[in-house]
């Protein structure tokens, strides 16, 4: 049994090297997943969110700025379920400017240049600012969504949330990392 | 045969060549994210899902999460501590060098359960059994995952009644730290920190924590311990932790150390006995260390690989047990050593060659070098000290295992898992555990049927007890589940677990005049129900669980040290945005005692009710108060005892006040 087993380990040290050998190789990484659970978060965002007042237009406006990487996810999510008993319309937009009567807003990948000005925009109004870059949570976005260790983790922006006048469940506030930013 | 096999998954790997992915877009759907609860989504991986970074609903087993959040607000001090609310656990605390966890009501030396540090099993190497006690870092744990049932046909021997994984912060969470101090009665400190950083640009991160505990846990001298020991014992434990974690793109280094100083007055019953109950030290060491390399870029499949290194050593300045002096004999110090090590690699890969077939498979190489025995010497009175013990003779053995598990999407609502696992020992030979699972998701509804095998080798521990028995087999579980939970909105959960299984060829006691040993003899056969729900309304979260488990032998007599009935909820409310309030509760059921009890003149151990609760004022400048109270009620009661004819006396009422700073 003991000369089996030297055996086996040492062919398994010789898989080893060679699997590690093979995991080096070329490879691609699609991201359609990645954005498939983050408007998966998104959808499970407006649960535990409350908005103040009672939402005016026919529909609930949600606005992407920057790159489209959802595909179509945010279509085939929203267009079976609804949000606070209203259909949930998604625009693309380039400007802040075209922002009129968005409930949330979600900042996709890096806007340097734009974010002063996306902040200046939505700040103390009831938008939900969700971005996906790290070190915008502490610039003032509300939700800023990270990859740790493969998984999404978001940080809330406690001033900012305070500000917007929107009300966040303590299980959303529980699970994520909080940023406290001086006034 | 079992070399075209070897071949066989080597063709495998290396058909996973990069030019055969294709970019296939993902089988994750939206109607799976909207049947999802934000649990799960929190829970799902952003690569591909592995053997175990699936939702909960898809895992074929029962799983019950204890987040960091919850450590926090409830302020837990002990792994059993965090372990006492989740349903089908049961405790012998013997408030002293080691408490033990019994799982669905199978009594064992914590050799039934596997515990892992990031993975890694912390079972001792010698008798395969986990320590409990103070030495777990909580502050540090990001979850702790707890996996009912057998888990052989993944994880090997010891996963036989269930897994306990900690899983320590990640470098790659916000950079910062904390450092916290505790103070509390019967002699409760602790002091610990930690600190994060994480450049992400490089993707490169580290993390180190340290964490010093001290205690006397309870009042067991005179009459508040029943009598079993002296006005004069001691009782004390101090727990080291020190870890680091390092993270280079895709390799992620670790290394894990507990030290776990205790008296062993608990051990043996002293007044009328002829220990001492002071001056004793049971000094027991853990090391783990490793290097994992992870390639998760690929759409279709994930690598694993891993190269570890554990120690355990009960360290040569243990004085295990002090004999009295008396008029006619010196007494004498009985001083213990035994080390162990043991070096591994394990490669694990996922593979999705189609959408709905999910292959999980893993080869393992393990090598160890292990005490035959303790080392013992004596001292020649009382007073003074042993010589330090030599070196025992050492046992080396090889294990090689490899397993290969398939999940199959049946239909929109079924999924099926099968599994199995082939173990091979130079001491015990070969164990095969299979298993078996089916699925049903439809909306909010989960259903699991589940088989599954299970095995616990003996280990030098058991082969070398008292006359020895070199024969020993490993015990065997055979485990039938039927798991049901209903998400009836995201704020609330219901849950039901129904088990029944049985251990053969079960590690018995033979003891007579000339023989005292293990042999493979009886049976062990539980049957349960675990009822579970949580429910968050606003700021207030609930939870509540109920189990009932009947544990008999071959001839139905009931075991002992089970309760057939258990009980836990608790509460925690958001006072404000930095005021939080916790109460829990505990109750077990009365239990049988496995000897008469001197003080009562029978053998039953009353039922208990006990209530506990925290106070935590977070997040004030960066500072957290934290007040606890547990067995807040002073509630008188006890636990089994196998080690002498009595029982143990759990701690009174225990308060502790702890302020921290985040940075």
């Amino acid at each position: 049994m003991k000369e089996y087993c030297m055996r086996n380990i040492k062919t398994l040290i010789t898989i080893v090297f060679l699997s590690v050998g093979i995991a080096y190789g070329e490879n691609s990484f699609a991201q359609s997943r990645e954005y498939l659970l983050k408007a998966g978060f998104l959808e499970k965002f407006t649960h535990f969110i409350e908005w103040p007042g009672t939402v005016s237009s026919e529909t609930f406006r949600i606005a992407v700025i920057g790159e489209n990487k959802f595909g179509n996810a945010l279509e085939d999510i929203f267009s079976k379920v609804k949000i606070k008993d209203k259909t949930a319309e998604i625009v693309y937009i380039s400007s802040v400017d075209e922002l009129k009567d968005c409930m949330i807003l979600f900042i996709s990948g890096k806007m340097d240049n734009k974010l002063d000005d996306i902040l200046n925009h939505t700040t103390g109004k009831p938008i939900l600012t969700i971005s996906e870059n790290s070190g915008y949570g502490k610039k003032g976005t509300i939700i800023n969504m990270l990859l740790v260790n493969d998984y999404i983790r978001y940080e809330i922006n406690r001033n900012a949330l305070s500000k917007s006048g929107l009300k966040m469940s303590s299980l959303l506030l529980d699970s994520a990392t909080i940023i406290k930013t001086d006034e | 045969m079992k070399g075209n096999l070897l071949f066989l998954i080597a063709i495998i790997i290396a058909g996973l060549t990069p030019a055969s992915y294709s970019q296939e877009a993902d089988s994750l759907r939206t109607d799976d994210i909207l049947k999802m609860s934000f649990t799960d989504l929190m829970n799902m991986k952003v690569v591909s899902a592995s053997r175990i970074e699936q939702p909960i609903k898809d895992v074929s087993a029962t799983v019950h999460v204890i987040t960091a959040q919850q450590i926090k607000d409830r302020a837990y001090f002990t792994l059993e501590e965090a372990l006492s609310d989740l349903p089908g656990m049961q405790f012998r605390n013997i408030v002293g060098f080691n408490s033990y966890v019994f799982m669905r009501g199978a009594p064992s030396q914590n050799n039934l359960i596997l515990l892992l540090v990031d993975g890694i099993q912390i079972n001792e190497l010698n008798s395969g059994g986990f320590y409990g006690g103070g030495q777990f870092n909580l502050s540090d744990a990001e979850q702790i995952e707890v996996v009912y049932g057998p888990a052989s046909a993944l994880y090997g021997t010891n996963a036989v009644s269930g897994i306990i994984n900690i899983i320590t912060k990640s470098p790659e969470e916000k950079s910062g730290g904390h450092i916290s101090l505790l103070s509390g009665n019967f002699k409760t400190r602790m002091a610990d920190f930690n600190l994060k950083n994480y450049y992400s640009e490089k993707n490169i991160g580290y993390s180190v924590s340290a964490m010093y505990k001290t205690s006397e846990k309870a009042n067991l001298s005179g009459s508040e311990g029943d009598n079993n020991w002296t006005d004069e014992m001691e009782n004390f434990e101090n727990d080291i932790s020190l870890s680091a974690r390092m993270k280079v793109k895709s390799f992620n280094a670790g290394v894990v150390y507990q030290e776990k100083q205790s008296s062993m007055t608990t051990n043996f019953k002293t007044i009328g006995d002829k220990y001492l109950d002071r001056n004793t030290l049971w000094d027991i060491a853990f090391l783990n260390s490793y290097l994992k390399y992870t390639n998760s870029k690929h759409e279709k499949w994930t690598l694993n690989s891993m190269a570890y290194y554990r120690n355990s050593t009960v360290r040569p300045n243990t004085i295990d047990h002090i004999i009295k002096a008396t008029e006619t004999n010196p007494g004498q110090q009985v001083g213990y050593y035994r080390p162990n090590q043991l070096a591994g690699i394990e490669n694990q890969f996922n593979y999705k060659p189609v959408e709905k077939l999910l292959l999980i498979g893993g080869i393992i190489g393990e090598i160890e070098n292990i005490s035959e025995q303790f080392s013992i010497t004596y001292s020649n009175s009382q007073e003074s000290e042993p010589p330090k013990p030599p070196k025992p003779s050492m046992l080396n053995n090889q294990l090689f295992s490899y397993y290969l598990q398939a999940n199959y999407q049946l239909s929109n609502q079924f999924a099926f898992t099968g599994g199995m696992r082939h173990d091979f020992s130079s001491y015990y030979g070969q164990v095969v555990t299979p298993r078996l699972g089916l699925l049903y998701n439809i909306s909010k509804f989960t259903a699991k049927a589940l088989y599954n095998k299970a095995f616990r080798s003996p280990e030098p521990w058991d082969y070398k007890y008292g006359t020895g028995n070199n024969d020993l087999k490993p015990e065997k579980m055979h485990s039938f589940e039927l798991s049901l939970s209903y998400q009836v909105t995201d704020n609330l959960l219901f849950g039901t677990s129904l088990y029944s299984n049985r251990i053969n060829e079960k590690l018995t006691k033979e003891t007579n005049e000339t023989v005292d040993r293990w042999i493979n003899k009886n049976k062990l056969t539980t049957t349960g129900i675990e009822l579970y729900a949580n429910y968050i309304i606003r700021d207030l979260r609930f939870y509540a669980n109920y189990t009932f488990n009947d544990s008999y032998d071959q001839d139905k007599v009931t075991i002992p040290e089970i309760a057939k009935h258990t009980a836990n909820a608790g509460i925690t409310y958001s006072c404000t945005e930095n005021i939080k309030m916790n109460i829990r509760t505990n109750y077990s059921g009365e239990r049988l005692n496995p000897f008469v009890i001197p003080s009562t003149g029978d053998n039953y151990i009353d039922d208990a009710l006990l209530f506990h609760a925290c106070l935590s004022v977070v997040d004030i400048k960066g500072f957290d108060f934290q007040l606890k109270a547990n067995n807040i009620f002073n509630t008188e009661y006890y636990h089994p005892s196998n080690r002498f004819a009595g029982r143990y006396r759990q701690p009174q009422q225990t308060y502790t006040i702890k302020l921290a700073y985040n940075f």
